[in-house]
């Protein structure tokens, strides 16, 4: 839920008058310096002013105050209304290095003595100067175990009481890097804060990467929620790069955030030269950005970063005159953070889902990992959920006996980076719940306080708030007072009423933080007593609710069901969160995969779940007639509730060896595997015998099943890998002469084409079928192909490609094979996504004096080659199926004049307004932005080949695709692999005949041609072509940039690292993983594309014109179109060289080969129409 | 996710919009030329040439002033309600049709309904025009506050203390609009904070108001923004320096 809500600067502290800083601020945007460091480098200081510290400028502060005084001034000398301290540095990790971290407080203290006093001198009353103390990250990172957050707090403490006795107006906790770093500073601040009575302002300034992300992966939003809740009166970006990278984050956070935003950039990227780094932003330029986002994200803090100079500054306050104040609004929503991602606690359409698993006392599996102290089990468990569906992982580990302190420490300190939900810590103990927060950057979810032992001064609650407030956690409160456990509706309402007031009054939080549990108990306990409870709990949850709009609810959902069997436990579960949920609830902790979705509840077990919830048990004369109770019980008397793989595990068990290891490879089972293969061996098997008549017995059965549609291709996968496994631990134990290979296979992507999955599937298959491959890679040229065919003696050639170019290719390859002398040397085997059957095997075998098949996939490709070695081995019963040709005759179209006479397409558009030309770079693109626009068929049926047909698709989504995707999303952000980058751009133009024109907006030559791009026309129908969707010269009339029509273009990608990690795969045999990847990488670049032509609608102002779910927007239901080069409306791949031209993707990393192929692989380029008509259509 | 304080720190409370209170003639409508073409209509069927000094003499009056003023000016000896009740029946249609909000102000009317601000009408004209525009605006307003409902009319803060009231909240969560110099100070009178729209008179002084020339291309988040550096920048006062 959210709600449109004021961004304001916080009031000062109960009790102290508001400082002038944050009076002006509440008015105006301030304007503060720019770079310290080279300012000091500049002025040459002595050696022996660093006290034999060189490099620390900081010890500056104690021996040239001159120097740091005269930088200082030469910023207020331009007009700036802030200066920062020298105190960069003078924090634990960095002075340590010099071995004076006792001097942290007195470095900070004279920094901001000498900050002060030259303030002092250029403030009037009218024109007040303020200091803000500088803070800086060090070099130590909490989150990665380099240091604790409680030797960091007291250390910032430390710097911040120096600052405050020094006089600074405000601490600017900057360039933070980690979430948990910055939540020690802040606190440390807070801590100093307190023994003042001045009112001074706390500000936090994250750095975003050029990654678009913070030093360990933290999205612009998951900081937003960590910090926000820590008393920061601002929050703000600076550092790491200029302006332009940082448009993006600023969107973002003045989207959420409820208190005011600050920035102080860069000078641009900077250009590494001999003499070190340069930073080549312009005064002008960095003024214009500054000015841009304070029109838009409402800044009240701009300033600069490294490479910015008082000359920048200067153009800076020049700008900021006249400036108002803009007033923006946030959406905001509560939500809670993990090191990486933000996560809101109301979920759209569902209820926010809190994973049960991983708790000591509720799961065995986790109990005897904690107790074998098997961490990585403990990960594992919590990841198993995220593939289950929940949102955030609920952690407990208190065990009688055990030490929870250190447990919960081991636990959450790895689930910090390995999981990527935020963790609501679950604990009776303040010093479990303490050990936790103190290593998760992120906001966590306390659960929980209660009234149990009252509230007050040694109670649990007033133990565990002060935890709550010092680390801004949301807290779980449970409906229990000093009487006990709030039983009937009343009681629960009165402890919540309670709860509610006291958490707000005496603890500062808002509704949306407090999160209320009305308590499940058991109701099929049978005694009279517990029959109300469930109708209890709802109707509270209903009343409350309705009280408290925006308080959240949660529930321990399995608890009602205690003491029944599983399936029915499944059943009553499902069936009460169902009716929790339409009272109000808004988030429960659950075992996500024991929910069954209401329509898949039979309807009869639904009643009598209804039943027994709201006790409508049926009596004659005070005699029980009907009592749900009994009926559910009678239903599932006998009914086991057995997980498949269980099951499957069991019978696997119980087959004879051999058979087994069969079923191994095509069940992909590989738990076990080591054993039975000794045993097979220690019975006297030859491994050989093994391979040959088991394995790949198995394997055969795998490519039938699969022929037949009955086995999906990640499955396949997984036996290959189990096959690889067993060929590789078989190895060893085999003669170096016997060879297991049935002949050599070479394997390439041809020229021009960087499409190598399917070439990949193609090797995997093979190898694991016997057969040894030569997989040369992609982009091969024949002369590489001919090479490595020769040197390495193969049987076959195998060539792939998806392009339609490659076709083309493959056919120039078949013909330098015949010229050379070649074509009957080796038989070739041709495959990819545009080539046809006819193709292959009518118009080029034709044409190829040798032998070349079409393969289908994989398993077609191993028959052809088995066909091919047999008749090679001189078995005659062996031959090739019979060349497939066309049953009708391709005809000819005629070649015409090109027309360029324009269609009928409507003119007169009204020209949409768009926010700048030119080009823009942005990064950090949130997943959960454009997630929403993937397109699941694509990616579970196309890329992963799933089974999704007759109507099997939502099972198939639910139970294979998205627990996939889900983990595979987790693993993705925790490594880094993901890194969305964005160019795109709105250019002036018009169209000539055929032609889409652009012109330059500014310079010298605005006006004058800049880019000239050409489209086909259709020869019939409505005789489209691109170009018709632009106003003619004639149309714009006058020589006025704003007269011309727009044109928008964008280059998107998923970064280089996705590709790594997917070539690492491969290369790790995990096949299986490799696919999934590959495949939800390119379907994430669609998705962002498809995302970011949303955000040029919006942008154009006519994105309220779009249709209402994904299905239609995936069938263009917007206005405009885009097109992407490839493509029929726009064929010609190399124009693409132009959009590389015009928008600059060096930026995110992307480029274009000579074969005009974007590099990465996972990226993509349009061009995008805003023409009401303009729609997919084929220029033939 | 909010500002949060430390244990032992509490933070000074301010207040946030709730409600608004809107004056009507001049600051919601202006609804003159309306009024003036319904007369009118009204008096060509009795063949009168209704007159800018008509108008005039009619601008402002209690309902049964206007009415007896056009039963006299028709020559018809239809009793003075009669005239009255035709007058309103004809402003409902012709407001219906097109409420003459001043500028800017449906749109804040808008931003406020969708963020769940509550709004109301404190007019000191008679109940019947008050309801009359009021109904003309569906959906907007919890109630309107007329001359009929409070003892004494602005410049008293009566009016808009009943409505504070009325919305159960602190006078501090209600941002009053306004236009004339009464209303104004009526507003101001509160305590609590006004938006002073200065197109014709001239203002009383004071620091609990914020001037602005018209409503055109205001947003509501401005006007929440003048509110918070209002509160913001007083705090000192309560607490001392």
């Amino acid at each position: 839920m959210s709600a449109f809500k004021l961004s304001t600067l916080p009031p000062p502290r109960s009790g102290l008058a508001p400082s002038s800083l944050r009076k002006a601020l509440s008015l105006r945007p301030i304007v503060a310096d720019g770079a310290m460091g080279t300012m000091i480098q500049d002025r040459n200081p002595a050696l022996d002013d660093f006290l034999g510290h060189e490099g620390c400028n900081e010890v500056l502060n104690k021996t040239r105050p001159d120097l740091i005084a005269d930088i200082h001034r030469a910023y207020f000398e331009v007009g700036v209304d802030a200066i920062e301290t020298n105190t960069f540095g003078a924090n634990l990790a960095n002075l340590a290095e010099y071995g004076i971290e006792d001097q942290i407080y007195d470095l900070s203290k004279y920094g901001a003595e000498i900050a002060r006093k030259v303030a002092d001198q250029f403030s009037t009353p009218e024109n007040p100067k303020w200091v803000f103390g500088s803070i800086g990250p060090g070099t130590k990172l909490p989150s990665l175990g380099h240091t604790t957050y409680q030797i960091l707090k007291k250390s910032y403490y430390q710097s911040a009481k120096g600052l405050i006795v020094g006089g600074v107006d405000a601490l600017l906790v900057e360039t933070s890097q980690d979430l948990l770093q910055v939540k020690a500073a802040l606190n440390g601040c807070r801590e100093a804060m307190k023994e003042t009575d001045r009112d001074i302002l706390l500000i936090a300034h994250i750095t975003v990467e050029i990654t678009g992300t913070m030093l360990l992966g933290s999205e612009t939003l998951a900081a937003l929620s960590s910090i926000s809740s820590l008393g920061v009166d601002l929050i703000g970006l600076n550092c790491a790069t200029g302006p332009a990278e940082m448009s993006e984050h600023l969107r973002q956070l003045s989207k959420n955030s409820l208190i005011p935003l600050s920035c102080m950039p860069n000078a641009g990227l900077p250009v590494l030269t001999p003499e070190g780094a340069r930073y080549d932003l312009t005064p002008k330029e960095l003024a214009d950005a500054l000015e841009n986002f304070s029109s838009n994200f409402g800044l009240r803090i701009v300033g600069g970063c490294c490479g910015t100079t008082p000359a920048h500054l200067k153009e800076v306050v020049e700008r900021f005159k006249d400036i108002k104040m803009k007033n923006v609004s946030a959406e905001f929503e509560d939500g809670a953070s993990s090191l990486y991602q933000f996560i809101p606690f109301r979920q759209e359409n569902t209820y926010l889902s809190i994973g049960e698993r991983s708790n000591a006392n509720g799961s065995r599996a986790f109990k005897s990992a904690l107790l074998e102290e098997n961490w990585q089990g403990c990960i594992d468990i919590a990841k198993e959920q995220i593939g289950e569906g929940a949102h955030m992982i609920d952690l407990s580990v208190d065990y009688v006996g055990r030490d929870g302190v250190s447990d919960m420490r081991e636990i959450a300190s790895r689930y910090a980076t390995s999981i990527t939900l935020p963790i609501v810590l679950d604990s009776t103990e303040p010093a479990v719940l303490k050990a936790g927060l103190e290593v998760l950057g992120g906001r966590c979810v306390i659960n929980s306080v209660n009234y149990e032992d009252g509230d007050g001064p040694n109670s649990r609650f007033a133990q565990i708030m002060p935890l709550v407030q010092e680390h801004g956690a949301a807290v779980i409160a449970l409906t229990i007072d000093e009487d006990g456990q709030a039983r009937d509706k009343d009681w629960k309402v009165r402890v919540a009423r309670r709860l509610v007031d006291q958490l707000s009054r005496d603890y500062g939080l808002t509704q949306s933080e407090i999160i209320i549990d009305c308590l499940t108990f058991p109701i099929a306990t049978g005694q009279e007593e517990t029959r109300k409870d469930a109708i209890a709990t709802l109707e509270a949850i209903k009343e409350l609710s309705q009280e408290f709009p925006e308080l959240q609810f949660v529930l321990g959902i399995s608890n009602v069901s205690f003491g029944l069997n599983p399936a029915a436990r499944v059943i009553l579960n499902s069936v009460f969160l169902h009716e929790a949920v339409a009272s109000g609830l808004t988030s429960a902790i659950v075992h996500p995969s024991k929910i069954a979705p209401l329509n898949k509840i039979k309807e009869e077990e639904r009643k009598i779940a209804l039943d027994l919830i709201y006790d409508r048990r049926e009596f004659v004369d005070g005699e029980c007639t009907y009592d749900p109770l009994t009926a559910l019980l009678e239903m599932f008397d006998g009914v086991e509730l057995k997980s498949a793989k269980a099951g499957k595990l069991e019978e696997l068990l119980s087959k004879p060896l051999r058979e087994r290891l069969r079923l191994r490879i095509i069940d992909g089972e590989r738990n076990g595997l080591d054993n039975d293969l000794n045993q097979a061996l220690d019975s006297g098997l030859k491994p050989l015998d093994i391979i040959n008549e088991d394995l790949l017995e198995g394997m055969k059965v795998v490519g039938e099943l699969f022929g037949k549609g009955q086995m999906q291709l990640p499955f396949v996968l997984q036996s290959a890998e189990v096959m690889k496994s067993a060929v590789a631990l078989l190895e060893p134990f085999m003669e170096k002469s016997s060879s297991s290979e049935r002949g050599k296979v070479l394997l390439a992507t041809v020229k021009g084409d960087v499409h190598d999955i399917g070439k990949n599937l193609v090797d995997i298959i093979l190898t694991n079928n016997g057969y040894k491959t030569f997989n040369i890679g992609i982009k091969q040229t024949i002369n590489q192909i001919i090479d490595a065919a020769q040197s390495n003696e193969v049987d076959v050639i195998g060539l792939s490609g998806l392009l339609v170019k490659s076709t083309v290719i493959m056919r120039e390859n078949l013909f330098e094979l015949t010229e050379r002398g070649l074509a009957d040397k080796w038989p070739v085997i041709l495959g990819g996504a545009a080539l046809t059957r006819a193709f292959v095997e009518q118009d080029l075998a034709d044409e190829f004096p040798g032998t070349v098949r079409y393969a289908k996939d994989a398993f077609e490709g191993l028959d052809l080659v088995a066909t091919l070695m047999g008749i090679k081995q001189g078995d005659t019963s062996l031959s090739l199926p019979p060349l497939k040709r066309r049953l009708t005759q391709l005809k000819r179209l005629e070649s015409e004049e090109v027309s360029t006479l324009r269609s009928e397409v409507a003119r007169g558009v009204k020209l949409p307004t768009v926010p700048f030309l030119g080009s823009k770079v942005v990064k950090g693109i949130p997943t959960a932005d454009y997630l929403s626009y993937l397109d699941e068929r694509a990616l579970f049926l196309g890329q992963w080949g799933l089974d999704g047909s007759s109507g099997r698709f939502n099972e198939m989504a639910e139970l294979e695709g998205r627990p996939a995707l889900r983990r595979l999303l987790n693993e993705s952000s925790a490594q880094g692999w993901i890194e969305a980058g964005v160019v795109y751009g709105y250019f002036p133009c018009y169209s000539e005949g055929n032609d889409l024109v652009l012109v330059h907006h500014e310079g010298e030559k605005k006006g004058i041609e800049r880019a000239r791009f050409s489209f086909p026309r259709q020869s019939r129908d409505r005789r489209l072509c691109l170009s018709d969707f632009f106003k003619d010269r004639e149309e714009v009339g006058s020589d006025e940039v704003s007269d011309f029509d727009v044109v928008a273009f964008h280059i998107v990608t998923m970064g280089d690292s996705v590709s790594k990690a997917t070539d690492r795969l491969f290369k790790a045999d995990k096949y299986r993983e490799y696919l999934e990847l590959h495949g939800l990488s390119v379907q994430l670049t669609e998705a962002l594309a498809e995302y970011w032509h949303f955000r040029i609608r919006e942008e154009m102002g006519f994105a309220s014109e779009d249709g209402e779910d994904l299905s239609e927007i995936l069938d263009q239901g917007y206005r405009g179109s885009r097109y992407s080069f490839g493509y029929p409306a726009c064929p010609d791949l190399s124009q693409q060289k132009m959009i590389m031209d015009l928008l600059d993707p060096s930026r995110i990393n992307v480029e274009l080969s000579e074969e005009f192929q974007l590099h990465p692989e996972q990226s993509t380029s349009a061009i995008i129409v805003h023409h009401p008509e303009a729609k997919y259509f084929n220029a033939k | 996710m909010r500002n949060r304080d430390l244990p032992d720190q509490g933070s000074n409370k301010l207040f946030q919009i709730k409600a608004i209170a809107w004056d009507m003639d001049g600051t919601l409508v202006d609804t003159e030329p309306t009024w003036k073409s319904a007369e009118q209509e009204l008096m060509a069927e009795f063949g009168y040439r209704w007159l800018d000094e008509d108008s005039a003499h009619c601008i402002g009056g209690p309902m049964e002033r206007v009415a007896k003023y056009l039963q006299e000016k028709s020559g018809s000896d239809l009793p003075f309600q009669w005239f009255g009740d035709q007058l309103i029946s004809r402003m409902k249609d012709k407001l219906a049709k097109q409420p003459s909000l001043l500028p800017g102000v449906k749109s804040i009317l808008d931003e406020a309904r969708s963020a769940g601000i509550k709004q109301a009408i404190v007019s000191a004209s008679d109940r019947g025009i008050v309801e009359l525009i009021q109904a003309s605006l569906p959906g907007y307003f919890d109630f309107a506050i007329s001359a009929n409902d409070v003892i004494t009319s602005k410049p008293s803060p009566d009016c808009y203390l009943l409505a504070a009231e009325k919305f159960r909240i602190h006078i501090n969560e209600m941002l009053i609009i306004e236009d004339s110099f009464v209303g104004i100070s009526a507003g101001m009178a509160t305590g609590g904070f006004v938006i002073a729209l200065a197109h014709s008179s001239e203002v009383p002084s004071g620091d609990n108001l914020f001037i602005l020339p018209t409503l055109k291309e205001v947003k509501l988040i401005d006007l929440m923004g003048y509110h918070h550096s209002w509160q913001l920048n007083k705090l000192g006062e309560f607490n001392g320096k």
